[in-house]
């Protein structure tokens, strides 16, 4: 989140990012910085990092019945990552 | 982050193993399922944001880099990115409904310690971020909500962010 070296704009954008706040065409200009600079990919994981909290922080909800299975079914049909295995 | 256990999990799942999945699901099932009711403020569009989400890690698991992220941020993100698609667009379930953590919740430490340094946060930044993050305003959705220019509103997240990440490692030392 501080960027270290980044400048601010730059950095601020990431955290921008990072948050779900930009508009798309922001957001492709972020993912672009972040695929093309490891300064930019490291203060991108970090602000992710951080807002993780706010979704840590949510309070914990029951899910329905039902939910589990489904998304069980659905792995049992699916090949697991693309490379894995 | 070798002590967490939920790695190995995620190992598993990159190699097919559906009862890895399972455990996942038992153990940020939860947590899952109530970011995305919190964002969308539907079960009906949580769950199916859940559901996504955790299709998303079953096929992404093998691209999970333990050195660099943590099981539960990694997890989260995901269902924050399938409920913001169903949040854009959608009307919003509206600022600060039911923001307030609850007190029974399981808390393992990771959750006690975000929702200490959102307490520590100064209640003007923790709304901000709130906005953006769980209501899923965008920077120029929120400078037409707060009436100012989206550089400033730019400025104002990045702040409170780096704030409160100054608060979860302080908790940390």
């Amino acid at each position: 989140v501080s960027g270290g070296e980044l400048p601010l704009g730059t950095a601020a954008l990431l955290s921008a990012h990072a948050l779900g706040a930009l508009e798309p065409d922001e957001a492709e200009e972020a993912e672009r910085l972040i695929a093309s600079s490891e300064a930019c990919r490291a203060a991108f994981e970090e602000a992710l990092e951080t807002a993780a909290a706010l979704a840590l922080a949510t309070a914990e909800t029951e899910p329905p019945p039902g939910l589990r299975e489904r998304i069980l079914e659905a792995a049992r049909r699916l090949p697991p990552g693309v490379d894995g295995r | 982050m070798g002590s967490d256990p939920h790695e190995a999990l995620v190992g598993r799942c990159a190699a097919g193993d559906v009862a890895a999945l399972a455990a996942l699901y038992d153990a940020f099932g939860a947590a899952a399922f109530g970011l995305a009711r919190r964002m969308t403020g539907n079960a009906g569009r949580a769950e199916a944001a859940v559901e996504a989400a955790f299709a998303d890690v079953w096929r992404e698991a093998g691209a999970f880099d333990p050195a660099r992220e943590r099981v539960s941020a990694w997890m989260l993100a995901r269902v924050h990115r399938r409920a913001l698609d169903a949040v854009r667009g959608a009307p919003r379930p509206g600022p600060g409904s039911g923001a307030e953590p609850a007190a029974g919740a399981a808390a393992g430490d990771e959750r006690e310690a975000a929702r200490t340094a959102l307490a520590r946060l100064e209640p003007e930044e923790r709304r901000v971020l709130e906005l953006a993050y769980l209501d899923g305003y965008t920077m120029a959705e929120l400078a037409t909500l707060l009436g100012e220019p989206a550089e400033a509103v730019r400025l104002r997240l990045q702040t409170a962010l780096a704030n409160l990440r100054g608060l979860l490692v302080g908790a940390h030392a």
